[in-house]
């Protein structure tokens, strides 16, 4: 775009020039006229198309009138023939001649034949187009019948050609050129026509005229618009013919009819358009010669003007108007130029004061805000080549952000406040600069008001306080600094003016002390100790005056009452100029330190000890661990500790090697325990669930190397932390094979004892039989003495073996047992009288028992019978050994009187012969012998075998 | 009383005041003792040459059983009656359905079970 048109509007586009608006005045003018012209024409067409139509009606009744004059005449002829007396006669030669008559009067054929009757009554019928047979011509057949002939009936026929008779008629009516007449019969088949007959006559009617005809509705009379045979659009008028179902059809051509409005109408279109055009070309012409290039010239001269330069007067134009017009733009164009120069030179003025004034100036206009002016140092300020804005919203793109950082929108700004009537409006605002820091500023915007005293401009001053606000929010930092130190230190803070007024107090001497805080700090008592008061003051006096730093000790009350020691100290705070602005002090609780220092003390002395009792334990671990090392050498028993989660021996004692003729391999698990087990899988599966942590006591027979049988328990068991996985076994193992053994034996000694008790009873209850059987009848005295003794002998073998538990007995022992009561204690004479002799021999017990009673029914004998029977008799009894371990007993009775075989059997005897040498085993013998110096008996034996030693 | 006139019966028993009392009881029943016999040796060899028509059997024959006899006895189809100190425990399964003494038993039990033989 260039310059002109940014400063002028630009020429406008819409509405039409002085050219467009001549040639409209024209065309309205004209355009009426040519519009009567065409109306005329087209009205004069109109009424020569009715006479055309009107002439096509006139034409079809002329037809039809023609038609029905013609059938007239000929219903007479045939009439008055049909009742000629040659007729009647049927006289074929007199007809021949009379229709010869009428044939070349009428133009038609007549004949003669015979009737065709039916049930309707005889009268004269039409008939439609029909070809005639021996002709081949369209024909149409008058039937008369012929009424009261001789002979047969007749019937009188006129045959009319349709086109030789028909078209004739038509012919005759001469009709306008170009026009077309047809008469159609009932079956719509064309009868007559013109022009043109032969070629049409006998052919159906065109199916337009039929098809209007139809949608007419067979009216007497009408007209339409249709079609002729060959093909020419017509306007179709029709006619019915009366008495018969004939139709008249003439047909205007539609070209004749239409061709009137045309033919009207192409001198008022043709001739007039070219007229018009011309006159309109011609006043446009002229007038574009008169007033368009004027104006052209009054358009260069305000545009000249326009652009703020002085035209060149414009010449006589011919038009008066437009020459006042170009004068008085050229005047104007001439004064403004003046006035421009003149406000050039004041704003360069007013620019110039503004470039030097110490603040920044900022002028917008009401009431859309845009900058119309900002002088140099504003943009300076904010950082800007230049300030801009083309209203209040673009104040945003300077931002802008108040004392707590908010950002303050564009409408908040000063200057948009004084726009908004606010005036005078003033912030300080810190303004970010697009190198990205930011400059405090102060803004004060007032109002311009103009006469009417409406806001016309508003102005800003704005001044840079950057350094006076860093100052300001420095000191604030240092002093919320402190603050926040000081609230957070543990100690009691406080601070002074420099006359030692005290302005500052934190939370922890409020909450020590117990009074409320947020009391004037001038008004806080201080607790300090009565004995303390005094130096504390003087030593704070001092530091104030000297400004030297302040320290003392004292005592101070807490809020329970307790007093408590603390050490204060205070320090001057000086300015640069090194006046003291200032006192910053604290004061320590040392009461706490002092108790803290006592408590890690005791803390350290605790140490210390858990330190040596430690050492201590380890001192007596390592002594019960040589204990426990001398105790489990010295065991006869196997101790042992297995690591269960390695299965690993960790220790065995070396009664192992003792027990099971040889030590254990290195790294030997629990299977080392069942080494050499006669059931080992067993052994070894209980083994295993020990490792588990089960408990454990197995009993089981090892085989040692050296083919020894050991029986074993061992007993397992976890040693250590119930939690401590995996677990540590520890276990012993202790050789039970005595044990065993005497188990065994004590097995066998019982089964034994109980046979021995039953067949004792046996034995008893035998004896018992035996003796009464013996005694026979008698005094029951004499049963129970004999079987008193009995017993008592069994009952002393009893005892022998029972002394020896039931290991056997010497035969001595056996004899001196079983001769007791005749060797009693005190009568010495029968201890002489019965002597025993012999080395020592071992008995079984059976051969013990049964001897013992073999002795006391021999002796019970020889007190009765025998040699102890007199003081005087004797009884030796001695033994010997023989070869093959035989012992050879002799029973000698001497002194008594001759002894004699028994009448009958006793049980002594029975027990002696057959008894005895079964007690006394395989191949003993008992021989009894009665002689006269005495009863002797010599019994044969083999004593137990290797039961010699006791 | 059971008698068992003319029946000859094997005794075999180790102690020698038993024996001499199954002997009596037999013997006043009517009976034919054969034996009696302390040993199974014995006891075999007695049945080499005579055939008893019932036998009298001490299980325990000085230390060592008399199952033995017990199976020759079976297999020459002689019946028979065990005495035994033990009850009926040490019988061999394959004689479980011998009659069983137990020791001390009545002379007559004996006799009686010696009548059943041949009830």
């Amino acid at each position: 775009m260039n310059e002109a048109t940014v400063r002028h509007p630009a020429r406008p586009r819409r509405g039409l020039g002085v050219r467009a608006l001549l040639v409209l005045l024209v065309l309205l003018a004209l355009l009426p006229a040519w519009g009567a012209a065409g109306f005329a024409a087209w009205r004069f067409a109109e009424m020569e198309r009715a006479r055309l139509v009107r002439g096509g009606e006139e034409m079809a009744r002329e037809i039809a009138a023609a038609v029905e004059r013609e059938i007239a005449a000929l219903r007479g002829s045939l009439s008055v023939l049909a009742s000629s007396p040659a007729v009647l006669a049927a006289d074929a030669e007199a007809f021949s001649r009379q229709a010869a008559v009428l044939q070349a009067s009428l133009g038609v054929e007549l004949s003669l034949v015979p009737a065709e009757r039916d049930a309707a009554p005889p009268a004269l019928r039409v008939s439609d187009l029909r070809r005639d047979p021996e002709t081949g011509r369209p024909v149409v057949v008058f039937r008369q019948p012929v009424d009261g002939a001789a002979g047969a009936p007749l019937d009188l026929l006129l045959s009319t050609d349709g086109i030789g008779f028909w078209s004739a008629v038509l012919e005759r009516l001469r009709l306008p050129p170009g026009w077309v007449a047809s008469v159609l019969d009932g079956s719509h088949t064309i009868l007559a026509r013109v022009p043109l007959p032969a070629r049409f006559v006998g052919q159906q009617v065109h199916p337009d005229a039929l098809a209007a005809l139809r949608e007419a509705g067979w009216p007497p009379a009408g007209w339409r618009t249709s079609t002729t045979r060959d093909g020419v659009p017509v306007h179709m008028a029709w006619r019915q013919v009366s008495g018969m179902p004939w139709t008249v059809l003439v047909g205007v051509p539609r070209d004749a009819v239409d061709g009137a409005l045309r033919r009207a109408m192409a001198p008022v279109v043709l001739g007039g358009l070219p007229l018009l055009l011309a006159l309109t070309l011609g006043i446009a012409f002229w007038g574009d010669r008169r007033l368009v290039r004027p104006l052209r010239g009054l358009q260069a001269v305000a545009r000249v003007a326009g652009r703020g330069e002085v035209p060149v007067p414009l010449r006589a134009s011919g038009v008066r108007e437009v020459d006042a017009v170009a004068t008085t733009l050229v005047a104007a164009a001439r004064s403004r130029r003046a006035r421009q120069a003149e406000s050039a030179r004041l704003a360069a003025r007013l620019q110039a004061v503004l470039d030097h004034v110490p603040v920044g100036v900022v002028l917008a206009e009401a009431p859309s805000g845009r900058i119309i002016l900002a002088n140099r140092r504003a943009a300076r300020m904010l950082g800007v080549p230049e300030m801009a804005a083309a209203g209040v919203a673009d104040y945003a793109r300077y931002q802008a952000f108040d004392g707590e950082g908010r950002l303050v929108p564009a409408e908040a700004r000063p200057l948009a406040r004084a726009l908004a009537g606010e005036s005078p409006a003033s912030a300080e605002l810190r303004m970010r600069r697009p190198g990205g820091d930011s400059v405090w500023i102060r803004a004060q915007a007032a109002a311009i008001r103009d006469d009417e005293g409406r806001i016309a401009f508003a102005v800003a001053a704005l001044m840079d306080i950057d350094a006076e606000r860093q100052a300001a929010e420095a000191l604030r930092q240092s002093e919320l600094r402190f603050r926040i130190l000081a609230e957070a230190v543990p100690q009691i803070v406080w601070s002074s003016g420099p006359d030692g007024r005290v302005d500052y107090l934190n939370p922890r001497f409020f909450e020590f002390t117990g009074q409320p805080p947020r009391e004037a700090p001038e008004a806080v008592r201080v607790p300090v100790h009565p004995e303390d008061r005094a130096a504390v003051l003087s030593a704070w006096r001092a530091a104030l005056q000297r400004g030297e730093p302040y320290e003392a000790e004292c005592r101070m009350r807490r809020a329970d009452g307790a007093w408590r020691w603390f050490v204060a100290r205070a320090l001057p705070a000086r300015g640069a100029d090194g006046v003291i602005r200032r006192w910053i002090g604290s004061a320590t609780d040392v009461t706490d330190l002092v108790e803290t220092r006592q408590a890690l003390e005791r803390q350290v002395a605790a140490e210390a000890a858990a330190r040596a009792a430690a050492v201590a334990a380890a001192g007596a671990l390592a002594a019960s661990e040589t204990r426990f090392r001398r105790f489990a050498e010295a065991s006869p028993d196997v101790l042992w500790v297995l690591d269960a989660g390695a299965d690993r021996l960790d220790y065995v004692s070396p009664a192992y090697a003792r027990l099971w003729g040889a030590p254990p391999g290195p790294g030997a698990g629990h299977t080392a325990l069942a080494r050499g087990a006669e059931e080992p899988g067993q052994t070894a599966e209980a083994l295993r669930r020990m490792l588990s942590g089960e408990a454990m006591d197995l009993e089981y027979a090892i085989r040692r190397p050296d083919g020894q049988r050991r029986w074993i328990r061992v007993l397992g068991f976890p040693i250590g932390e119930p939690e401590e996985r995996p677990a540590l076994l520890g276990g012993f193992v202790r050789d039970i094979t005595a044990r065993r053994e005497a188990e065994q034996r004590q097995r066998l000694l019982i089964g034994e004892l109980n046979h021995r008790v039953k067949n004792t009873l046996a034995t008893v209850l035998s004896l018992a039989r035996q003796t009464a059987r013996r005694a026979g009848p008698g005094p029951v005295e004499g049963f129970l003495a004999d079987f008193q003794d009995r017993l008592m002998a069994l009952a002393r073998g009893h005892d022998l073996l029972t002394a020896r538990t039931w290991r056997g007995a010497t035969l001595e022992e056996v004899a001196a047992s079983a001769l007791a009561p005749w060797r009693g204690a005190g009568d010495g004479g029968a201890q002489t009288r019965i002597r025993l002799e012999g080395p020592p021999v071992w008995l079984a017990p059976r051969q013990a028992l049964a001897l013992a009673l073999a002795i006391h029914e021999m002796a019970t004998n020889a007190a009765k019978h025998g040699a102890l029977s007199l003081p005087t008799g004797q009884v030796v009894l001695t033994w010997r050994r023989e070869e093959e371990g035989w012992v050879d007993l002799a029973w000698e009775e001497g002194g008594g009187p001759p002894a004699r075989p028994p009448e009958r059997q006793g049980f002594g005897t029975r027990l002696l012969r057959s008894g005895l040498p079964n007690e006394l085993g395989q191949g003993a013998t008992v021989t009894l012998d009665y002689r006269t110096s005495g009863f002797r008996a010599r019994i044969r034996f083999r004593p137990a075998p290797g039961g010699e030693t006791e | 009383m059971t008698r068992l006139t003319g029946r000859r019966i094997l005794v075999v028993e180790d102690e020698a005041l038993v024996a001499m009392l199954v002997e009596d009881a037999l013997q006043d029943a009517g009976a034919t003792i054969i034996g009696p016999v302390a040993t199974v040796a014995e006891a075999l060899a007695l049945l080499e040459r005579e055939m008893p028509d019932a036998a009298v059997l001490d299980l325990n024959l000085a230390g060592e059983t008399s199952t033995p006899v017990a199976d020759v006895l079976a297999a020459r189809q002689v019946p028979f009656v065990v005495a035994t100190g033990y009850g009926a425990e040490g019988l061999p399964s394959a004689h479980a359905d011998v009659p069983v003494l137990a020791k001390p038993y009545d002379p007559d039990e004996l006799t009686a079970a010696l009548g059943r033989l041949w009830g």
